[in-house]
């Protein structure tokens, strides 16, 4: 983290007082992950003088839902706004009070009840009918607010080949902090840090597709029936692959990645 | 709509096979075309609460049935009898549909759409209670028995231990009526009532010519293998040869990302760009474990 951001979570961190003595200033990003019996008030923030929530804590970092379908529905939804905003305004009686929350939601999620469906290890043991109740549980307008979904398949040990060179994690470290440095570099004036704070205004500026990169992405909203937002966040996630192959031009293959991880919005869970 | 249509026991319409059966409905109210009653009939029948698999052998049947020339029977509830319905209709072949509800209330209500289908397309929509009735559970059971009464021979694509469906098997068996079923395996909760029929006598069914076969007055049509056709012909189409790699890799059943990264030369990057060209071209389609080829003509 810069220093901005540092002050920024440490400011955070003290309101609540969690930051300790020997280090008072918090210098690494925030993981956070609540359990899923969490309440809306403590997700975004709430109380009679309102305290931040988890959301506002994960500031610069990552929230991690696990079993986002077991979140209480409330609590999933109110995670709307902060999203998009980027800060979170709570309104009690004596006060309002506006907490940032620029985080990063990670969650991770079962195909169904039993955990098998699509499975081709076991037989998933749920009737199409809870199959569906069970995804419904995440609501249409929340995964269109998810960048990346990705479908992870059981893989046994004689599955790991090793006819391909894997990349490190500690190469991929070093990759995405060039990505980032990118980043910092190119929003300087604008007072943001990232990809992922740019606004359509500023989209439409920075991230420009090819022009076949752009017939691709026409092809792809008409054809699986993507939103305008699902759009923008797709020209987003683009502009971030370029940068990790440090790619000024957002070109036609970056733009098929960024289509390829929206899958969810494909419907495919349902026949 | 308004004109209630009614056939009684006496009538010529009224279908000799249900004539014979115990208790035979004295009156039937219809909606749709009555004659398709002297129709050899074949009545799919199932758990409400269905399983994936148990869909897709559904519109198996249905699909090769209707090829057979069968007109299909069923219950119009959710679950298999809607899948056998809808697949039905979606072959062009005729369905009968014996609702335990008067024709003003149609139950469940989700399928009033396939109710007005059903008739549109030559269909029919029978029911021995009057209009104004509404459905009640001890009409269900009631019902099942003109399912099978109607039907040469019912086919049950899945059932739990004790449903509704093991009692439309007891019945049809009771009628004189063929059962076949279809084997599950052991452990499989969706399939117990099914093996529990085979066990009790039930025809043993793995394809259409097993139910065909049981009745010397039909003939079994081969099936002509126009998958395998469809696919070739899809693939011959397909000519692009980076594309053509990824492509021979995606079959029926689905296969990953990580499966087709595994079994080819190219990169994840590469990979994901021909899938998302295939699946924007029509070729594919991404379901749930991955991708799939797609057989209907485009």
């Amino acid at each position: 983290m810069n220093l901005e951001e540092m002050l920024e979570v440490t400011k955070i961190y003290s309101i609540l007082g969690l930051n300790s003595m020997d280090d008072p200033i918090i210098t690494t990003r925030p993981f956070r992950n609540p359990h899923h019996t969490v309440t809306p008030t403590s997700l975004v923030g709430g109380g009679k003088y309102p305290k931040p929530g988890e959301i506002s804590l994960a500031n610069y970092g990552i929230l991690y839902l696990d079993e986002l379908p077991e979140f209480n529905k409330n609590s999933l939804e109110s995670l709307r706004g902060p999203l998009e905003d980027r800060k979170i305004s709570i309104s009690r009686l004596n006060t309002t009070i506006t907490y940032p929350c620029k985080f990063m939601l990670m969650a991770s999620m079962n195909p169904c009840q039993c955990g098998y469906y699509g499975s081709k290890e076991r037989k998933c043991s749920c009737t199409a009918e809870q199959i569906r109740k069970y995804i419904n549980r995440v609501s249409g307008p929340l995964l269109d607010r998810i960048d990346i979904h990705i479908e992870v398949n059981p893989i046994k040990y004689s599955q790991i080949e090793k006819k391909h060179k894997i990349e490190t994690s500690k190469e991929i470290k070093t990759r995405v902090n060039m990505a980032r440095k990118l980043q910092t570099e190119r929003y300087k004036k604008l007072n943001i840090f990232s990809n992922s704070e740019l606004t359509p205004q500023l989209i439409e500026k920075f991230c420009i597709p090819t022009s076949s990169g752009k017939k691709i992405l026409e092809m792809a909203i008409d054809k699986l029936g993507l939103s305008m937002r699902a759009y923008h966040r797709i020209l987003k996630v683009a502009r971030t692959i370029a940068d990790l192959e440090t790619s000024e031009k957002i070109e036609e293959k970056h733009l098929a990645e960024a289509i390829q991880y929206r899958s969810l919005d494909r419907k495919y869970w349902q026949k | 709509m308004s004109i209630l249509k009614i056939i009684t026991i006496k009538d010529k319409e009224y279908p000799e096979l249900l004539k014979k059966i115990k208790n035979p409905p004295k009156q039937l109210y219809f909606e749709g075309n009555i004659e398709l009653l002297k129709n050899n009939i074949i009545s799919i029948i199932g758990s409400r609460a269905c399983s994936t698999n148990g869909i897709k052998l559904t519109e198996k049947f249905a699909r090769e049935l209707v090829y057979q020339g069968i007109t299909i029977g069923s219950g119009m509830a959710i679950g298999i009898d809607t899948i056998a319905h809808k697949t039905t209709l979606l072959e062009k072949g005729k369905t009968i549909a014996v609702l335990a509800n008067g024709l003003k209330h149609i139950f469940p209500k989700e399928n009033k759409e396939l109710y007005k289908q059903i008739i549109q397309n030559g269909g029919l929509v029978i029911t021995e209670y009057l209009p104004e009735e509404k459905a009640k559970s001890a009409n269900f059971l009631e019902r099942n028995r003109i399912v099978s009464g109607i039907a040469l021979g019912i086919l049950v694509i899945e059932s739990a231990y004790r449903s509704g469906t093991s009692v439309t098997a007891r019945l049809a068996k009771e009628q004189k009526r063929k059962v076949f079923a279809l084997p599950h395996e052991v452990s499989d909760i969706h399939g117990v009532g099914t093996n529990q029929l085979i066990r009790k006598g039930a025809k043993i069914v793995t394809s259409t010519r097993d139910i065909i076969e049981e009745f010397p007055f039909l003939t079994y049509k081969k099936i002509p293998e126009e998958k395998n056709e469809k696919l070739n012909y899809i693939r011959k189409q397909c000519n692009n040869k980076e594309y053509n790699e990824i492509y021979q890799q995606i079959k029926d059943e689905p296969i990953s990302l990580n499966e087709i990264y595994a079994k080819t030369s190219e990169s994840i990057e590469k990979i994901n760009h021909i899938l998302l060209m295939l699946e924007l071209e029509g070729y594919i389609k991404k379901v749930s474990g991955g991708y799939i080829c797609i057989l209907e003509k485009k």
